[in-house]
């Protein structure tokens, strides 16, 4: 009896999980394909820069297939990739996504990325391009670029935005003019 | 300390103040103002809020520089940290001047002189808050080399010194108020210093949800910092933003009126911690 109730908890678990794969089966079916008919080109693939620098690259994203896109939407985004660096994205770009409308077949756009490396170390950035809704829960799968990969080295402004005059001058100012306020006092 | 001249002192009548003696604040705030910016008193605080603010400056100018605060952000630090350290500073000059002189046992020839009590708590007040100005004056040029353009230059300079002097002007009579009933010169310090840092730290907190909202609107502190910061960084119009006015407007205007009212009763000794 005991090898009885045994038998049919395993047969209940086997129907069970070929009925959630059979499902899961179908799932999959109603998604998009993952071949995409959009590719993402960046201009460049490395870069090599100091803390502060302030660079632009493009991406290219151009529509192999029969049929228009529907309007896009293009995001840049940001990774450590030494797993040390605090990466946050609005520092590095302040226009990290920007609206790309619809591609026609066999056309392609460009859109212009300007990136300022604000911390030392390796982070990536690459470029997805989503449809914009409605369709963004529906068809058309993402498509994503090859990631660009940015070496940064630490550098220290001595002046940095020019404030050095005034942050120096200043106290400086101040401790003449109370200073010499005293020595006059003292002989008056 | 406020030592007048012998003869005045010694006025058989001075006792009680004549009613009628009007011009005896601006002795008071005179001889004050000479102890507190000929002294090394008013210099040396001058001169440690310009390092204070040029050690700031440059660290948000760096941080600034590789786009980690935006410059609207380091334009309304400076501005908040100016605030802030006028209000400590004039909340504790008034906090010392009437119990410090108590303390000194000043007082008494202080009280003999023919000037109403009001009006030597009006002068020493003055002469208190004259740090303000001069403290928004060092903070200009460093609010200047962070400004991002003209018009954040423009709302950092007037919305720091209109809820500067809401704040000074409230806080300043809050130590007068707490210096008028003080004992001794240690408790109306720390009485003072302790709502001032009571009602400080909120601004530094994560206020939301309408507990938050209800804090920022009554605390003084947290609705002139939010204002700053709105008008500041946000580039909120001053008009969308007028309620954050009322709690530092009445804050001056109450204990502003409590303290003068009060210092009309000022005695010789202390009520507070006798």
């Amino acid at each position: 009896m005991k090898y009885l109730v045994w038998l049919a908890a395993a047969l209940a678990i086997a129907v069970m999980s070929v009925a959630g794969l059979s499902s899961a089966a179908a799932d999959e079916s109603n998604k998009p394909s993952a071949d995409s008919a959009l590719t993402v080109t960046l201009s460049k693939a490395e870069v090599n820069a100091v803390t502060g620098d302030v660079f632009t690259f493009t991406s290219e994203i151009s529509n192999q297939g029969r049929e228009g896109t529907p309007p896009l939407i293009a995001n840049l985004a940001f990774v450590a990739i030494d797993g040390s660096t605090y990466v946050d994205p609005e520092d590095w770009s302040s226009e990290r996504t920007l609206p790309l409308g619809s591609i026609g077949p066999d056309s392609t756009a460009t859109l212009t990325w300007e990136v300022k490396t604000v911390l030392d170390g390796d982070v990536a950035a690459y470029v997805v391009i989503l449809p914009a809704p409605p369709e963004l829960a529906a068809e058309s799968p993402l498509a994503v670029s090859m990631a660009l990969q940015m070496h940064v080295q630490e550098h220290r402004a001595l002046n940095p935005g020019g404030v050095l005059p005034t942050v120096l001058g200043l106290p400086l100012l101040l401790a003449l003019a109370f200073g010499g306020l005293r020595i006059v006092r003292r002989f008056v | 300390m406020t030592t007048l001249a012998q003869g005045e002192a010694a006025r058989p009548s001075a006792v009680e103040p004549p009613v009628e003696a009007n011009g005896g604040w601006p002795v008071v705030a005179g001889q004050e103002l000479r102890d507190i910016w000929l002294s090394a008193r008013g210099p040396a605080i001058v001169l440690g809020s310009s390092l204070l603010l040029s050690v700031l400056t440059y660290l948000a100018a760096s941080s600034e520089d590789l786009n980690i605060i935006d410059q609207r952000d380091t334009v309304n630090l400076v501005a908040q940290i100016t605030m802030a350290l006028a209000v400590a500073v004039g909340l504790l000059f008034t906090a010392d001047c009437l119990s410090g002189e108590r303390e000194r046992e000043t007082l008494e020839s202080l009280l003999l002189t023919p000037v109403p009590r009001r009006q030597i708590a009006l002068g020493k007040y003055l002469a208190a808050v004259s740090m303000w100005p001069v403290l928004l004056v060092v903070a200009v040029p460093y609010l200047w080399v962070l400004r991002q353009g003209e018009g954040v230059f423009a709302d950092a300079i007037l919305a720091t010194s209109l809820i500067g002097t809401l704040l000074v002007v409230g806080f300043a009579s809050l130590g007068l108020l707490i210096s008028i009933f003080s004992a001794s010169n240690r408790l109306s310090l720390a009485v003072s210093f302790f709502i001032f840092v009571l009602l400080l730290a909120p601004t530094q907190l994560p206020l939301s949800g309408w507990f938050g909202d209800l804090i920022i609107q009554i605390n003084p502190m947290t609705a002139g910092s939010t204002f700053l910061q709105r008008v500041i960084v946000k580039e909120h119009a001053w008009g969308d933003e007028l309620h954050l006015l009322i709690a530092p407007i009445l804050w001056a205007l109450v204990v502003s009126a409590a303290a003068f009212i009060a210092a009309g009763r000022l005695r010789l000794q202390g009520t507070l911690g006798r």
